[in-house]
């Protein structure tokens, strides 16, 4: 029994989905930012590379749900325990950053790249430690 | 929750990995559950039990 079964196909091929469209949905995020300012000098095409980037971003999410659809009890448990950490510390810290940044009291501006940086670190923390939990 | 699971699995010869294949879970939820530190949903027990050809109450106590 050392084939991969019907199952682990799907998760296999669900992976290689969600990564595919991840650098995707990154690729024309990246085009979108620094396209106006390398690359072209015309707002029409600003407009098509944002539309582009959020057609991205829909397949990505969609295959985000697929991937977790693809999974297990115990895998989509870990994954809620990371989401619902990354979500809340993200809420809680960039709100108290953004007051801090209002009444001037932040070394720097707070933006929204800080907040994905922290969303996205506090995820996979979370993920890894999850995934040790229940080894 | 107890579990007998690593028992008749032992008794059958399977591996971990035979019995997740067999339950299209992964190796991991095998251990999990094995070692008391995941209780399966009813669905997935009720799959346990088929696969080892007996009731839930076989497979699983309360503690």
């Amino acid at each position: 029994m050392t084939e991969l079964n019907e199952w682990q196909q799907q998760q296999c091929r669900s992976n290689k989905l969600l990564a595919v469209w991840t650098g995707l949905w990154v690729l024309t995020l990246a085009l979108a930012s620094f396209g106006p300012k390398q690359w072209w000098d015309s707002s029409t095409m600003t407009y098509v590379a944002s539309v582009v980037n959020i057609i991205m971003g829909a397949a990505m999410i969609w295959a985000n749900k697929r991937h977790l659809d693809h999974q297990d009890e115990l895998q989509r448990k870990v994954q809620l325990e990371a989401m619902s950490l990354a979500l809340g510390i993200s809420v809680v810290l960039g709100l108290a950053a953004t007051s801090l940044t209002q009444n001037s009291l932040l070394g720097f501006d707070f933006e929204i790249s800080h907040l994905m940086m922290v969303l996205g670190v506090t995820y996979i923390v979370a993920l890894l430690l999850g995934m040790r939990k229940y080894r | 929750m107890k579990n007998r699971l690593k028992v008749l699995r032992a008794e059958r010869n399977w591996t971990q990995n035979d019995l997740a294949q067999a339950l299209s879970v992964s190796r991991q939820t095998i251990n999990a559950i094995e070692t008391g530190k995941f209780d399966p949903s009813l669905p997935l027990a009720f799959k346990i039990a088929k696969v080892f050809q007996c009731t839930i109450e076989d497979v699983f106590s309360d503690d």
